[in-house]
């Protein structure tokens, strides 16, 4: 699930690629998820278009099976953990989310995250504007601006994906983890959102998850 | 028997009634439906409508002031505009108090209103339009009086989703008014019986087919290169024969160049600025992705004469009749030969004046389609259009359109519906899944669900709400590709409308041609690219997906029949004369296929081992077999293939050498598993994917917004490529994935055509020859820039050899 041939060391804290999109930090016992947008389904049902309704529980069994293979401490969700208003998916989450007592779960606020306080505090996740993982690794939804140079800042809400072209016109935009500078954007982790790629510049780094394997690319 | 009104009408614009006019005035009188089978500008229009109006001057009655009697169905909007002018004009002159109105996406509000309150006696319209207003309660009372209904430019539906949504609007309207009767208006294609029996469905057996035996003139000429070439490299060729057009532009009035892509329409533009820049002022360009304001001045331009030369693509293949137009242009090949019938028509309207077309191939070998397009026309051999069957999308679109209204009882529909051509092998199973579907969106897991589009009431069923009906009607006829941004000045003035994957790629600075000059990107928000006119030299050309036609069955058999008058070195056509020394070249490398030889060369380079064939089939086609051939190659052995093709041929590429004759003996052209091994083969789920993007919008899984209400609209506005992954990977067997997947191998991958392309080899020789250097005709597919690689490996082995892109 994750890669040891490729991972990120930000002073001397090893951040461990998963295959699922997930980001695995071993020192801290920490697993982190970006962008699961649960609730989109249900809000696009709700709005007549007819997608899957089972997409809630692929989202959870593949939770489960990062927590229980990580065996994490502590699972932060780098933003958007909600799409948008309260629906039965919520519910589900919640009664999920008992089922690891052991687990501190924790939200960094995303734009998408408009629920209730109550809500977050029924269902025992805590809700905070950023998450310092320690001193120099700091997780967040979205920061725009630079940030100090020496602290890692990780990053959802951009959903990135990277362009890749093979010989001829093959070519295919995948998922992925972008490493720039100081900042690392996680992929997308829900299984119904979107995504977004831009033109790569000099510098940056990428960690694509491909069936079992992480494959890495640089951009000189 | 004709009425004096109707004679006065011919008098006093000084028409002549022809022989096919009166033929439908008679057949109209004596209570048939009917087809017309006539060429643009042949009174086409006067002749259906005449008759309608004819037989309304002979049997008045008084309730026809109040209500709506004909109903004209048309896919054009530019054209629409015209007749309405045309036709009010026209029962004015005959003293019939009628109201003649349009109603099309362009109409506004107040104005549909006012047709619903106080209906028009004709009213003319678009197929989606009609299905808007089948969205409106009391549309029933509304059609009770029609009598007529007129589907012209019917070769332009058939074989098209706007086609099947005129099939379902005419099943509602029989429904209402079982002796309705239908007429309609096509131009000659190549399979004639579909256009009948799609029109009429299994429901009128009483019509009459009417022919305009209009005799134009076609003149073909094609434009020479000084010099042969004897390994044609595909492309180069056309903009050193730009410079050979230019004496037929200055000799004549007004030239339309048409050209096969719109990158290639702005190349053109371009080049002929560079090399003839008195022109400026007096040439434009014309393509879908400038915006219609633009579009429209440039066609009022031209019919008032004051341009000299108009650089367009398919874009201006239909419409009006532009007067001033004497000669046009066709760069490259048009790939079939209605659409250069149709381009020919565009010039010369002057009466006796032969239609003249100049023909201008993109490499030495394209000559030879020039002459097989002369020869086409002569013969008349014209392109089949195929009809579409079981478009689920259009279906589901039509039922919610039923409920949005009135209601609709599932009996009676799948009655109605197995009327028509496109449903007739519905089975009721399917039907009414598809109800469930719309009801349920799928097996309910648990009863939290709040998906709701139409419920039960009674006997019917109808929308869940008015929502979901306003969101309906919203949806219904939006034709804007999503994937395109609009490209807007900064004033706010539109361009036009750009395919999002180009923009993407720039920054802010770049600059880029567009609409007919350089533009600069200014910034990106939300869906628009905002620009400013740069004074730049130097940019780039956008590149639209589009616009890759294949060669049509019709044009490639006549293709070959060339050829074998160039091996024979017997012909008539200068163009084949031409190209004898390039026959020479590829008897001395290879040979040229006879009708009963199939032909494949072999070469060995230090690319490794080249493999061509040549079945001369379009290249959809060519794409699909050699996908399917390496598929079937590899699955033997641990090879991976290069592919490349073009409409004649298509090159199989390998760093090791490829054991043709032991494949051929082991079937490799056989028709066994054909289905299987061609989803195998090709990128099955990147061409569902594709048509997905459509089969969701018209089924109505995208909603595209409210109008002026974004925020909301943005929680549900997702791509559909979202959720045709989400779909296909988690409900593969939903009715909208199994039609992608359909309707990409059928019809886009043209499956029958691999077919018959494969039962012909069988009956053919198969000639090997290796070749010690690249003949003539396969040193074009070798240097096509566009290849694709097909191996066996992992899809991550395959990632990891993969590139950035950096666009």
């Amino acid at each position: 699930m994750w890669s040891e041939q490729h991972t990120l060391v930000w002073n001397n804290t090893e951040l461990l690629f998963g295959t699922d999109k997930s980001l695995y930090i071993p020192a801290h016992k920490t697993l982190v998820l970006a962008d699961v947008h649960l609730g989109k389904a249900a809000h696009f049902r709700k709005e007549g278009i007819p997608v899957p309704q089972n997409l809630l529980f692929q989202n959870l069994e593949r939770i489960e099976t990062a927590l229980n293979q990580s065996g994490a401490e502590t699972l932060v969700f780098v933003g958007d953990l909600f799409h948008s208003d309260l629906n039965y998916e919520w519910t589900f989450f919640a009664q999920f989310r008992s089922a690891f007592p052991g687990v501190r779960f924790m939200l960094t606020q995303g734009n998408h995250d408009v629920l209730d306080d109550a809500q977050y505090r029924h269902a025992g996740i805590e809700r905070v504007p950023a998450c310092m993982l320690n001193e120099k690794i700091q997780i967040l939804h979205d920061m725009p601006g630079e940030g100090p140079a020496d602290v890692l800042h990780i990053c959802g809400h951009i959903h990135p994906s990277v362009r890749l072209r093979g010989r001829g016109r093959q070519s295919v935009t995948l998922p992925c983890f972008r490493w720039r500078g100081n900042k690392l954007l996680m992929p997308a982790y829900g299984v119904f959102t979107g995504r977004h790629s831009e033109k790569p510049q000099p510098g940056d780094r990428y960690f694509v998850p491909v069936a079992d394997k992480i494959v890495f690319f640089a951009a000189s | 028997m004709i009425a004096d009104a109707l004679h006065r009408l011919f008098r006093e614009k000084g028409y002549e009634m022809f022989p096919f006019q009166e033929e439908c005035f008679a057949a109209y009188a004596d209570g048939y439906s009917g087809l017309l089978n006539a060429p643009t500008g042949s009174g086409k229009t006067l002749a259906v409508f005449g008759a309608f109006v004819n037989d309304a001057l002979l049997h008045p009655k008084p309730a026809d002031e109040k209500q709506l009697l004909l109903l004209w169905i048309t896919p054009l909007r530019a054209l629409a505009k015209e007749m309405q002018r045309a036709m009010q004009e026209a029962v004015d002159i005959m003293g019939l108090p009628w109201h003649i109105a349009l109603r099309t996406g362009d109409s506004s509000s107040s104005e549909k209103a006012a047709q619903f309150t106080r209906p028009p006696q004709v009213l003319i319209t678009t197929p989606e339009s009609l299905h808007v207003m089948l969205c409106k309660n009391g549309y029933t009372k509304y059609f009770s009086g029609l009598r007529c209904v007129v589907a012209d430019e019917w070769h332009e539906l058939l074989g098209s989703k706007r086609g099947v949504q005129t099939e379902l609007g005419l099943s509602r309207l029989r429904g209402i008014v079982p002796e309705l009767r239908i007429w309609g208006i096509s131009a000659t294609i190549g399979n004639p019986q579909a256009a009948e029996e799609v029109l009429f469905g299994t429901h009128t057996r009483r019509y009459k087919l009417v022919k305009a035996a209009i005799a134009k003139k076609y003149e073909v000429q094609s434009i020479f290169p000084d010099s042969l070439d004897v390994l044609p490299w595909a492309g180069h060729l056309g903009l050193h024969l730009l410079q050979k057009t230019l004496p037929l532009i200055y000799n004549s009035r007004s030239t339309l160049i048409f050209t096969n892509t719109r990158s290639q329409a702005e190349i053109w533009y371009q080049r002929y600025l560079e090399i003839a820049p008195d022109l400026a002022g007096r040439i434009a360009m014309h393509h879908g992705s400038i915006d219609a304001d633009i579009r429209s001045w440039v066609e009022e331009e031209l019919k008032a004469g004051r341009l000299k030369a108009v650089v367009c693509t398919s874009s201006l293949d239909l419409g009006v009749d532009f007067q001033p137009v004497d000669s046009v242009i066709q760069v490259g090949s048009p790939k079939g030969v209605a659409r250069f019938l149709q381009r020919a028509g565009r010039s010369g309207h002057q009466p006796g004046k032969p239609s003249r077309i100049y023909f201008v191939p993109t490499h030495s070998l394209e000559l030879v389609e020039g002459a097989a397009l002369r020869t086409a026309m002569e013969k008349e051999y014209f392109e089949d259009r195929i009809p579409l069957q079981n478009s689920y999308d259009v279906l589901m679109q039509y039922l919610v359109s039923l409920a949005v209204s009135e209601g609709f009882e599932p009996e009676q529909v799948f009655a109605e519906i197995c009327t028509t051509y496109a449903y007739a092998t519905l089975d009721r199973e399917t039907f009414y899944e598809l109800i469930f579907y719309l009801e349920h969106g799928g097996k309910t897991l648990h009863t939290y669900d709040e998906y709701q589009k139409i419920v039960k009431d009674g006997t019917l069923y109808r929308v869940a709400g008015k929502r979901i009906a306003l969101r309906h009607r919203l949806n219904i006829g939006t034709i804007v590709s999503e994937m395109s941004m609009h490209v807007k000045l900064q004033n706010g003035r539109r361009l036009g409308s750009i395919e999002e994957y180009f923009i993407t790629r720039m920054n802010p600075g770049d600059v880029f041609w567009f609409a007919g000059r350089p533009v600069e990107l200014v910034r990106i928000r939300d869906n628009e690219a905002v620009v400013r006119i740069s004074n730049r030299s130097t940019a780039l050309v956008p590149s639209w997906q589009g616009g890759r036609m294949p060669l049509s069955a019709n044009l490639a058999r006549e293709l070959q029949l060339k050829l074998q008058e160039g091996a024979l070195r017997k012909t008539k056509d200068p163009e084949v004369a031409f190209l004898f020394p390039l026959f020479e070249r590829q008897e001395e490398e290879s040979i040229i296929p006879s009708e009963k030889e199939f032909l494949i060369e072999k070469l060995y380079s230090k690319e490794g081992c080249h493999l061509f064939m040549f079945p001369f089939r379009g290249r959809f086609v060519h794409e699909a077999l050699a996908s399917l051939l390496a598929y079937r190659i590899s699955r033997r052995l641990p090879i991976s293939f290069s592919i490349a093709m073009n409409d004649y041929g298509f090159e199989l590429l390998s760093d090791k050498d490829i054991p043709i004759e032991a494949a051929l003996e082991e079937n490799l052209l056989g028709t066994e598993n054909l289905y299987d091994d061609i989803v195998h083969g090709v990128n099955a789920v990147e061409l569902a994917g594709r048509r997905f993007r459509d089969i969701a919008r018209i089924a109505g899984m995208v909603f595209t917004g409210y109008p002026g209400s974004q925020k909301k609209g943005r929680h549900i506005q997702s791509s559909t490529r979202l959720i045709f992954d989400v779909l296909n990977e988690h409900e593969p067997a939903n009715l909208l994935i199994r039609q992608a997947y359909e309707e990409a191998i059928h019809y886009g991958l043209e499956e029958g055509r691999i077919r018959e392309a494969l039962e012909a080899i069988k009956q053919s020789e198969v000639k090997i020859v290796t070749l010690s250097r690249p003949s003539p005709f396969a040193f074009p597919i070798m240097v096509d820039r566009l290849r694709e690689k097909l191996s066996s490996e992992s899809v991550e082995e395959r990632v990891a050899r993969m590139k950035l892109d950096f666009g």
